[in-house]
């Protein structure tokens, strides 16, 4: 329980520290808005025809909710890699508890605070841009707590891809990568119901299918079977993404060359 | 005479960073390889899309090869040549402008090219794998698809130096400058015409993506000159009002004594 709490206050830190950078999550709103705002004219002008079963509405709403999961997880990954390059990462593993513990929860406190404010800022322009709540508003009961669920597992490969740095010093590269290959397998702009059937394979063996498309299509869709599913292959995700992060750090303190000072 | 020092300057600043970026070969290589990996599968949602949806408002797939290639390629000559403008709010509020200012050259010239990002070697070669795809490149329009990336460039700085140089006047702004390049790129790799009037005021104002890649693309849908011209005019017009921000901000400035090594 001790060493529980001590997470927890490095997460309350990073809630206060968010609060008090607010000039930098107005801009977060705003850019997460233009985002929104920007893909629903997409699909206000796409022929969606009768075979397609989504309505340009559940496509803006769709697209709210995978732009809130993106918007909303932070760089945590920079954090990691500033340590690295400063030689503050000695401090880090010298402290009295986990180095990716401390980050990981770090980067959920920011993720609670940034996808509360988005998410309310996110459901009154939805509600502005198509002139209707969700299909299925009982769906948020269990697709909220799916959604957080969601930003922990982006929060976890973050990490992983942060710990790269202890090789590399410089991971964002892979970073780009990773990212713009979660928008296109995790379908942040398209759901995966309309991809060819060969992509959408490839996709759901990566995680980005349950964290994005799985998040939203929960909430818009409505179907608990659907939402269990995705709950469950989550769950299997999170525990690789866990495994993965921590034997990457086992590797990575083995290598680690201390630079700056 | 001037404008020949001031060429020769910036070409010797080029020199320079092209040099130091080398100089790292592998991170300069997989900086670049891996942001042509971002860009074409990010924009592979494009080609979904399209294989779903057979156009856009009238817009096919080559057309959003176009602009995306015109937006990528136009951005990476921004941060492979003029890097050094995303920095100049730290160095206006920091009080580290000095060194800009203590050498004999055009110290705007000079702080915006003293830096450079490989990443945008990167950006630059899939706006050309692009434009191959576009179908609208040829012999006879090629030097002019060269020149509206270069314009397309210059209005990528201009409007960064624009906001990262009210600095001078409200203090730190890095983010929020950052954030109007950040809106100004996102607008330019969509179809402009399907945004409201009000929405496209701001695309041909504030944030010039309209002139970015939408009057491009329709230079080579329907050529006409007066397009070219107006294209042309606009980025010289953004040019001159961010070099005329610069000089009023600069007047403002004061040192903040800051010592320090120039890596």
């Amino acid at each position: 329980m001790k060493t529980l709490q001590k997470y927890f206050a490095f997460m309350k830190i990073a809630i206060a520290e968010g609060l008090r950078l607010s000039p930098s999550l107005v801009g977060k709103v705003l850019f997460y808005l233009l985002v929104t705002y920007i893909l629903s004219k997409v699909w206000s002008v796409t022929p969606l025809g009768s075979q397609f079963s989504m309505s340009a509405a559940d496509l803006v709403w769709y697209v709210t909710i995978t732009e809130w999961i993106v918007v909303s997880t932070p760089l945590v990954l920079t954090e990691i890699e500033k340590d690295v390059q400063s030689g503050d990462i000695i401090c880090g593993l010298c402290r009295p508890m986990s180095y990716i513990w401390t980050h990981v929860a770090r980067g959920f406190g920011s993720f609670l605070l940034q996808a509360t404010i988005l998410g309310v800022a996110g459901v009154i322009f939805a509600y502005c841009l198509t002139g209707q709540f969700l299909s299925h508003p009982e769906a948020l009961l269990w697709g909220v707590p799916m959604g957080l669920l969601s930003g922990f597992l982006s929060i976890v490969f973050n990490v992983s891809i942060g710990i790269s740095a202890f090789w590399l010093f410089d991971s964002s590269p892979f970073y780009w990568l990773w990212q713009k290959s979660s928008f296109v397998l995790g379908g942040l702009i398209l759901p995966l119901s309309i991809y060819p059937g060969w992509l959408r394979t490839i996709s759901e063996c990566t995680p980005f299918a349950a964290i994005l498309y799985g998040s939203a299509q929960t909430i818009v869709g409505g179907d608990p079977s659907f939402a269990l599913r995705n709950a469950v292959i989550l769950g299997v995700w999170t525990i690789i993404g866990l495994g993965l992060m921590h034997g990457l750090f086992s590797m990575g303190v083995k290598k680690l060359d201390i630079g700056g000072g | 005479m001037e404008l020949k020092k001031l060429l020769k300057f910036a070409a010797a600043l080029t020199k320079i960073n092209l040099k130091a970026s080398w100089a790292m070969r592998g991170a300069f290589l997989m900086k670049a390889f891996l942001m042509m990996g971002n860009n074409l599968v990010f924009f592979s949602a494009w080609w979904i899309y399209f294989h779903q949806f057979e156009s856009m408002k009238g817009w096919k797939v080559h057309d959003l090869e176009f602009v995306n290639a015109m937006g990528a390629s136009a951005f990476g000559i921004f941060v492979c040549f003029g890097n050094g403008a995303r920095l100049l709010s730290r160095h206006i509020t920091e009080g580290s402008f000095d060194r800009f200012l203590s050498q004999p050259k055009n110290p705007l010239l000079y702080a915006v090219g003293s830096q450079s990002n490989p990443s945008g070697w990167g950006d630059i070669v899939t706006g050309v794998f692009l434009f191959s795809l576009s179908g609208y490149v040829s012999i006879w329009n090629a030097s002019l698809i060269i020149l509206m990336m270069l314009s397309g460039a210059l209005f990528f700085l201009a409007t960064q130096v624009a906001f990262q140089c009210l600095a001078f006047w409200t203090g730190e702004l890095e983010s929020l400058a950052q954030r109007m390049t950040d809106f100004t790129a996102t607008f330019s790799v969509y179809p402009n015409h399907i945004f409201p009037d009000w929405i496209r005021f701001l695309m041909f104002t504030v944030l010039p993506s309209g002139f970015i890649t939408f009057i491009p693309v329709e230079i080579v849908r329907d050529f006409q000159w007066w397009k070219v011209l107006l294209l042309f005019l606009a980025a010289v017009g953004y040019a001159m009002f961010a070099v005329w921000i610069f000089n009023r901000g600069l007047h403002r400035y004061e040192s903040g004594n800051r010592i320090g090594i120039r890596s």
